[in-house]
């Protein structure tokens, strides 16, 4: 009972002296904000530049009605050029229009009545080239299913018109589009949103370690840390009442970066941010790259001893992070030794986490060893924090 | 008990304090900062009656901070016994801290909440809750005088009112011995007669108060009972008459004009019966072993070279002199 009053005064004391922190507001929620915008309209044509257009897309089926449909609606598609070729089933002539595909000669190849294991002759497939960036993957898989979905509307439509006049009900078996995934490596790129909307939202997550560690110094250097001490309460319970603010304005800044990227970089002219389908491992990253950078931030409050020092190695050591990280600067814009660098970042773990889920669509099993990551980074440095705070509480 | 006190310059206590009746008890107390190359506190023992009004007086660096953090249980000593209540603090650690309220000298205070918040905060993390916080919440905001101030940030108030708070939030738990660490620096004299009068309250109502500060006339006015630390030794302790009449009963301070003031040292020095002169000039203090008689010849002698002293004291005058006597030092410059 007592400790749980405790805690709720921690945590009380700590949420007020956060809300009334002005310069830390602005770092922790505006200037992610402000950011977001700013780089994602800058760097946009950067991530669009390897975008030839229209797309070249590779049309391979057998001769027949179905075919000649498709093609038709397929070309109506102004943001595609299509190649097509039609002849009778062959391996070879598959294999050709998936290596012209893989190796970039062209964006899409769309192969009709591939018959294959568990795939019925019906169904179509469609191989992607696994350097698209994740934008233009997305249109031309659209544009390709809006192509299907046409073909099957019009037959459907004749049909009703000629055999089923009044019964809405009757429809023709529809021809399943199969999105290639075996076979074609390569990770897909991220567009200017899905880089910039993490990338910055984890910058300012990290950097709380300088409102963290300076408020900590404050403390210690006015009586407070002597009276706290004086206290019946447990380290433990200080160290608890330090987490959860910065885990909600953390959490809060996230979702504002995110809702920002989606629904006002597109008033502005700029691509809208695709969150991916998986809500569930979004809030798993989101929390674990959270925990991260409270940790990191506790870690370096007891190490430094004046403000200036929390300010200076706060500020340092977190863009530092974040320029190895690629954070600063896009990891596909470096060069690959860097790449593998930035590896070592808490925050890259964090934006692969997040790219996984905006670019690759990976759900759970996906971002989790960089939620392992980004959770044990966090749980070593909490411990050695809570462990330093406890010895600084103790009678010396 | 009287085996406790032996030291030399205690002045003893009518009756000395039975086990049960101590607040505190420390017995040869050693204490030093890590890395330090010296004791801060050196063989301090120390005992304080359940209701007295103790003041702790020392020079800047004697140790009155440093005994007050062992006493709290802030800095582990290096050597001796504290019991507070008959209670060691690595027996009940939780106990032993409820039995004290530390006011730190430096300001204890969160800036961005207002007053309530940091009674509410500290009152909380003391362990109070539910009505018995309000209540205690209320007697804080009264006891420090910011009713009206209550919902200002703390940043916002002047120097004097964040003191007050500052003390005030160590009331809060109510805590039976109260450990005040110069809780009125900065305070106006009519805010620190309003404080003087609380703390006196307290007392009475059964409180017991150790009270450091550099105000002696403070210290003269609101304690009973003093200790003195000089160098992280105790070097007196008791009654505060006993130890005015005992320290400067043997003083007579001279005032010359500062142009002389050394050459009458220079022959006084050499006088039968003067143990002691020091000199601060324009003030000379002679340590005699008997003031009255030696006076007129000490006159009679600084006639004779043409020196007149401008003014003549005997005795105790104030704990200024008391403390001067005592430490070899003045409490504050330009006192
Ligand atoms: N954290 C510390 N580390 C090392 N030495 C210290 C520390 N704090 C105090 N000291 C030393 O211990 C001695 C006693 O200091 P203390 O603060 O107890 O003095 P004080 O009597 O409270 O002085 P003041 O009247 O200035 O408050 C001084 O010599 C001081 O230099
Ligand atoms: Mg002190």
């Amino acid at each position: 009972m007592r400790r749980l009053s405790q805690l709720r005064a921690a945590l009380v004391k700590e949420t007020l002296g956060l809300l009334r922190d002005k310069e830390a507001l602005l770092m922790l929620i505006v200037m992610p904000a402000v950011f977001v915008l700013i780089m994602s309209l800058a760097l946009q044509d950067t991530f669009r530049q390897t975008i030839p257009r229209p797309m070249r897309v590779i049309f391979l089926a057998g001769p027949g009605v179905g075919a000649q449909r498709l093609l038709a609606a397929l070309r109506r598609e102004h943001s595609l050029a299509v190649a097509a070729r039609i002849s009778p089933d062959d391996r070879a002539e598959r294999a050709r229009a998936r290596g012209l595909v893989r190796e970039g000669h062209a964006a899409l190849a769309v192969v009709l009545g591939v018959r294959r294991h568990g795939v019925r002759p019906r169904t179509a497939v469609l191989y992607v080239n696994p350097a698209l960036p994740a934008q233009m993957r997305a249109l031309g898989i659209s544009l390709v299913r809006r192509a299907f979905a046409r073909v099957a509307t019009d037959q459907l439509a004749s049909i009703v018109r000629r055999f089923a006049p009044h019964s809405p009900g009757v429809r023709p078996a529809p021809l399943r589009l199969v999105v290639a995934k075996g076979g074609l490596e390569g990770a897909p790129t991220p567009t200017s949103a899905q880089q910039n909307a993490p990338a910055w939202a984890l910058l300012a997550m990290f950097f709380l370690t300088v409102p963290l560690s300076v408020a900590v110094i404050k403390e210690r250097q006015q009586g407070i840390i002597t009276r706290l001490r004086a206290l019946p309460v447990p380290s433990w319970v200080l160290l608890a009442g330090k987490i959860l603010p910065y885990f909600l304005i953390n959490s809060i800044q996230l979702l504002m970066v995110l809702a920002e990227a989606m629904y006002v970089l597109p008033l502005l002219g700029g691509d809208a941010l695709t969150v991916g389908h998986a809500p569930l491992a979004l809030v798993v990253v989101a929390a674990s790259a959270n925990l991260a950078a409270i940790g990191y931030g506790l870690l370096l409050a007891t190490f430094v001893q004046s403000q200036e020092q929390a300010t200076s190695f706060g500020a340092v050591s977190v863009l530092i992070m974040a320029a190895i990280g690629g954070i600063l600067v896009p990891k596909m814009v470096m060069p690959a030794a860097m790449q593998e660098l930035s590896a070592i970042s808490p925050m890259s773990w964090g934006l692969e986490g997040f790219q996984a889920i905006f670019v690759r669509g990976d759900g759970l099993a996906g971002v989790l060893p960089d939620t392992l990551r980004l959770l044990g980074f966090g749980a070593a440095c909490l411990i050695v924090a809570a462990i330093r705070f406890h010895r600084e509480l103790r009678p010396q | 008990m009287a085996a406790l006190l032996p030291r030399p310059a205690s002045v003893p206590l009518a009756r000395p304090p039975a086990e049960a009746e101590l607040a505190v008890d420390i017995q040869n107390l050693f204490g030093r900062y890590r890395r330090a190359e010296r004791d801060s506190i050196e063989d301090v023992s120390l005992v304080v009656r359940k209701g007295a009004l103790l003041g702790l007086l020392g020079p800047n660096g004697a140790g009155k901070t440093t005994l007050l953090s062992m006493l709290c249980a802030l800095m582990r000593p290096r050597s001796g016994s504290i019991t507070v209540h008959g209670l060691r603090f690595a027996e009940a650690p939780d106990a032993y801290k409820d039995l004290i309220g530390l006011a730190p000298q430096s300001l204890a205070l969160y800036p961005r909440l207002t007053a309530r918040e940091n009674l509410e905060a500290f009152g909380r993390l003391s362990g109070l809750s539910g009505a018995r916080l309000r209540e205690r919440v209320a007697f804080g905001l009264e006891f420090a005088g910011l009713q009206d101030l209550a919902h200002r940030r703390v940043e916002t108030y002047s120097g004097g009112q964040q003191r007050r708070l500052n003390l005030a939030t160590t009331l809060l738990p109510d805590p039976p011995v109260l450990v005040l660490d110069e809780p009125t620096v900065g305070i106006d004299p009519q805010s620190r007669h309003a404080i003087h009068e609380n703390l006196r309250a307290l007392n009475r109502a059964g409180k017991t108060i150790i009270y450091t500060s550099h105000y002696l006339d403070e210290v003269e006015q609101l304690c009973d009972e003093i200790a003195v630390l000089d160098g992280g030794r105790l070097i007196a302790q008791g009654a505060l008459g006993a130890l005015l009449a005992r320290f400067t009963g043997n003083r007579i301070e001279l005032r010359f004009d500062p142009r002389t003031v050394a050459a009458a040292a220079d022959i006084l020095r050499t006088m039968a019966g003067v143990e002691d002169v020091a000199l601060r000039s324009p003030l000379l203090t002679l340590v005699t072993d008997d003031p009255y008689r030696r006076l007129p010849a000490i006159l009679k002698m600084l006639a004779h070279v043409h020196i007149r002293p401008l003014s003549v004291a005997v005795g105790a005058r104030d704990l200024e002199q008391a403390f001067l006597a005592l430490t070899g030092t003045q409490l504050r410059d330009g006192s």
